[in-house]
């Protein structure tokens, strides 16, 4: 085995799986909350590459177009929820879930109503690659881990240190106990919208970056690949969706060096599969 | 610091209450008055409504007719939160803690109202009151004993100081002989002013703690009287505490 081609492999299969686990913590801290699946998050990620295309191309520079996107989709998801999921809340899952899939579809389209259905690419301006020991890391690529390390250590942060997160945990474990003991749930519902479309937002800025380009059917594409990786984690499980996120994002470009680029996700599932073989609720499921 | 009952207002005070839950009615005009301090022990054969009133006390289920007062405030259209916040503290049968978070962040939902310097300060004061617990801040609660569980649901309700506190069966699933110290902690509670209203299948041991008690039967309030009086009553021995002669 070339060691080389192995090392800027694990590279790519990092920037891949920070990608996929940001997106899945956002996908898994609605879940855990509201207890239903939101098909309609990878629009959220569909939504925060466009907008940091549209900011950028309006002169912002791209970190921060991507950070106001960020906060932008964060915004409209809480809008969007408040609309369309909130009304629906105490009327079963499946209402919500035909909802959710009606959402994604509405949404998809106006973006390529929009945008048009061409695909795009952010304003990157080309670099060369570092190499280091003879191994060619793109910077575009290490910057996506940056980032993705720097979301994930904030999550941790936001679930373990603040009143909210806790307060999220809380209304995570029993919601019912939670509100019993004076948490306000209307307002940790509010904020678990805001982050979940906001770190939706954000990997769909980093998917643009990983794949470098994006379409207006990204995030409905890649939604497959974090549900895959939310479950591999256990469903409902900040840190096992980003434990979740990375093991899938190496075996997706492992198997695809190695074994057939053709098939790349299907290795994303046979994971999946060998995981749920042996841990049914996934590696850390029942912990959050 | 226990009230009484024929002169202070009532802290909670409940008239006419019916509930249940969908078309099945259990609970049927009930009222009852607990003063300020002042611990109850709701007693009775099963189905009684004993768990069915403290939860809609709660509002975990939602009366269908009558009136509850909080304080003087009706609590009537409150959500659970804003029914915490007006200074009610509840502790379920079962799934009374928060398994996947710590001690201490169980606590720190507990006192999720108050300032972050007064939490610190309820914090403290729950470990001094329940020593074992502070021995374990940072232990996730789903991995202590049932004993230390109840411990925490208990110091978890009384972070916010609640006026009254509601107790499912805090001795179910404890081993018997952790069941006196749970009592033991609940009347440590009379020091802190907190009125209690619990539910309790070990009645005969959990009168000797209380001050009062109400004996359901079929969703009624069939009789209340003091914890003493009850207690001395050959009759009430014999139907509901199980023993032939009062003790």
């Amino acid at each position: 085995m070339d060691l080389n081609a192995f090392l800027q492999t694990l590279v790519y299969g990092l920037a891949l799986g920070g990608t996929i686990a940001v997106s899945a913590v956002g996908l898994t801290l609605s879940y855990g909350v509201t207890r239903f699946i939101n098909f309609a998050y990878g629009e959220f990620l569909t939504l925060g590459a466009y907008a940091t295309l549209a900011l950028a191309g309006a002169g912002l520079a791209l970190p921060l177009a991507g950070a106001v996107s960020v906060v932008a989709v964060g915004l409209a998801g809480v809008a969007i929820a408040r609309l369309a999921f909130d009304p629906l809340m105490h009327r079963g899952l499946l209402p919500l879930l035909v909802t959710s899939v009606g959402l994604a579809f509405v949404l998809h389209n106006m973006v390529r109503m929009v945008a048009g259905a061409n695909p795009l690419r952010f304003p990157l301006p080309l670099m060369r690659p570092w190499e280091v020991a003879g191994v060619f890391v793109p910077r575009e690529q290490v910057a996506t881990i940056a980032v993705a390390l720097v979301a994930m250590a904030l999550v941790h942060l936001l679930l373990s240190r603040s009143l909210l997160g806790k307060s999220m945990r809380a209304v995570a474990d029993d919601a019912a106990l939670a509100r019993s003991a004076g948490v306000a749930a209307p307002r940790v519902l509010a904020a678990t919208w805001f982050l979940s479309a906001a770190i939706g937002a954000l990997g769909g800025i980093l998917l643009a970056v990983t794949q470098v380009t994006l379409d207006p059917a990204m995030g409905w594409r890649f939604l497959l690949v974090v549900f895959a990786a939310v479950l591999l984690g256990g469903i409902g499980s900040p840190y096992g969706a980003m434990l979740g996120g990375l093991i899938v994002g190496l075996g997706v470009e492992l198997g695809a060096t190695y074994v057939s680029a053709d098939y790349a996700y299907a290795f994303a599932f046979v994971l999946l599969i060998l995981v749920l073989l042996a841990r049914p609720r996934g590696l850390m499921g029942g912990r959050t | 610091m226990s009230g009484d009952p024929a002169t202070d207002p009532p802290v909670l005070q409940v008239e006419g209450l019916d509930a249940g839950y969908g078309d099945l009615q259990i609970l049927f005009a009930v009222d009852i008055a607990v003063a300020p301090g002042e611990q109850v022990l709701l007693f009775g054969p099963n189905g009684a409504g004993k768990s069915t009133l403290i939860k809609a006390l709660a509002r975990q289920i939602v009366p269908s007719a009558g009136r509850v007062q909080l304080n003087g405030r009706a609590t009537a259209g409150l959500a659970p939160e804003a029914l915490a916040a007006a200074g009610l503290g509840y502790v379920p049968q079962v799934a009374n803690v928060f398994t996947t978070l710590s001690v201490r962040e169980n606590l720190e939902i507990g006192g999720v109202r108050l300032a972050g310097r007064r939490r610190r300060q309820r914090i403290a004061d729950m470990g001094e009151l329940f020593p074992r617990l502070a021995e374990r801040l940072d232990q996730r609660a789903g991995t202590l004993s049932g004993g230390e569980r109840q411990m925490l649901a208990l110091a978890r309700a009384l972070m916010p100081e609640p006026s009254v506190i509601l107790l499912d069966e805090p001795s179910a699933g404890i081993a018997p002989a952790l069941v006196s110290r749970i009592f033991d902690m609940v009347a440590g509670l009379r020091a802190t002013g907190t009125s209690v209203v619990m539910v309790e299948q070990n009645a005969k041991q959990a009168l000797a703690y209380v001050d009062r008690a109400v004996l359901m039967e079929g969703g009624r309030v069939r009789l209340q009287d003091s914890a003493d009086a009850l207690l001395h009553r050959a009759d009430i021995g014999a139907l509901y505490l199980g023993t032939s002669s009062a003790s």
